[in-house]
């Protein structure tokens, strides 16, 4: 019996293992051929000009997922700190089934909302030629992080024990001052781990942006055309020829992809560990 | 600009013909003609290029040289802007009964009217 269970605890293991080793093996061959910096940092993707370079790529995925964090994390975190103390009970129970309604969405139907009402609205309301742009795609990635945000920070909160309210409100602070200076901090870590799991969803979303973000390989501008880490590799796949140097670098942009996850993965462990010990 | 990305046919196609290789820079790029024709039709100030196959009447077909494309045009090379889709076999290899009883029948005349049905237009 033992050995089932053992079993099936090992099979993720070896599926991270399967594909970390893929994704290194297949990946390192164009980095090897292009050069890691003329890869990482070079400002041109033009694969008819044999040019690979990722920096745009890059740059946008970090940008789109900062400003998705920007718009996201304080409306995630006001409407937590609304459900888990200040909201009535019916009205909690109006919005907390909404939140989760939210993440459940698939994200394609987040790229097909966005790309039938968000991308005209924006071309029209800011004069732009398209519409897709680096800020829809933001717009679109901070309404997917919020139900993460929402319901991690929600569980944070209300994991405050009572005393330290009730000892904040009897030595006089208000309700509003004692959310915010005594239950916020008492719930740090757990607010800071859905602000990284958010992060991680944002920066591995490829569906909805695509739909959304244009797809040209432009350095990151907000009113601008622009390609993901993520859709970089998924809008290429399709046509590139199985074993050219295309091909090999959409799958070096995957272990870029996956290095960056990692590390976001590395940084939440160190949060919660320190909390632990804490 | 609305164009396909790198490495596709159709795009690949299009640079070729119109003498522009790699040196176009879209607004935007989509991973599909349905995307490209979609996107188009949604927005007025938006150009781009698909096979005559795909197109309908929510884009306005743009004339080549004063020639509006169809099937006749393609047929006697006056819209100039067209490619040959190619039948392509294993290099050394015999061919299974099916597969060429397959290509015996996509290059026979009989073939002709579902060619003509799917959009396309059938080589003479």
């Amino acid at each position: 019996m033992q050995l089932i269970f053992t079993l099936c605890g090992l099979v993720a293991v070896g599926f991270v293992l399967l594909i970390s080793v893929y994704l290194i093996i297949s990946g390192l061959p164009a980095i090897r051929e292009i050069g890691l910096g003329r890869f990482l940092f070079g400002k041109t993707w033009a694969v008819g000009q044999n040019q690979y370079g990722i920096l745009p790529l890059i740059l946008t995925s970090i940008y789109g997922t900062a400003g998705a964090v920007v718009i996201g994390v304080p409306i995630g975190f006001f409407t937590a700190v609304f459900l888990a103390k200040v909201a009535p009970k019916w009205l909690a129970n109006v919005i907390r089934p909404a939140v989760s309604l939210l993440a459940g969405i698939p994200s394609v139907v987040y790229g097909l909302v966005g790309m039938c009402v968000l991308v005209p609205a924006l071309r029209n309301w800011l004069n732009l030629p398209a519409g897709d742009s680096l800020l829809a795609a933001i717009i679109v990635l901070a309404i997917m992080i919020l139900p993460n945000i929402i319901s991690l920070s929600e569980t944070a909160l209300e994991a405050v024990s009572k005393e330290y309210e009730e000892a904040s409100l009897a030595l006089g602070a208000t309700k509003l001052e004692t959310y915010f200076r005594v239950s916020a901090p008492a719930a740090k870590s757990g607010i800071a781990a859905a602000v990284v799991l958010g992060i991680g969803r944002a920066i591995g979303e490829a569906m909805a942006i695509m739909m959304v973000a244009g797809n040209v390989a432009n350095m990151p501008s907000l009113t601008k055309s622009v390609r993901f880490l993520t859709t970089g590799i998924s809008i290429e796949l399709n046509y590139s020829q199985d074993g050219s140097l295309q091909r090999q670098a959409l799958f070096s942009i995957g272990l870029v992809l996956f290095l960056f996850i990692m590390l976001i993965n590395a940084f939440l462990n160190l949060v919660l560990k320190r909390d632990k010990e804490n | 600009m609305y164009g396909r990305e790198d490495g596709s046919g159709t795009r690949t196609a299009f640079e070729e013909i119109v003498g522009v290789e790699g040196a176009c820079v879209y607004t935007n790029e989509y991973g599909s003609t349905g995307d490209v024709i979609g996107n188009v039709a949604g927005n007025e100030n938006a150009i781009g290029y698909a096979s005559l196959s795909a197109v309908n009447d929510t884009v306005t077909a743009v004339k080549v040289n004063g020639i509006a494309p169809s099937e006749a045009t393609v047929k006697d090379g006056s819209y100039t802007i067209q490619r040959p889709f190619l039948m392509v076999t294993k290099k050394g290899v015999e061919l299974s009964e099916a597969a060429q009883a397959f290509l015996d029948f996509a290059t026979s005349a009989e073939a002709a009217e579902y060619i003509a049905a799917a959009g396309a237009v059938y080589p003479n």
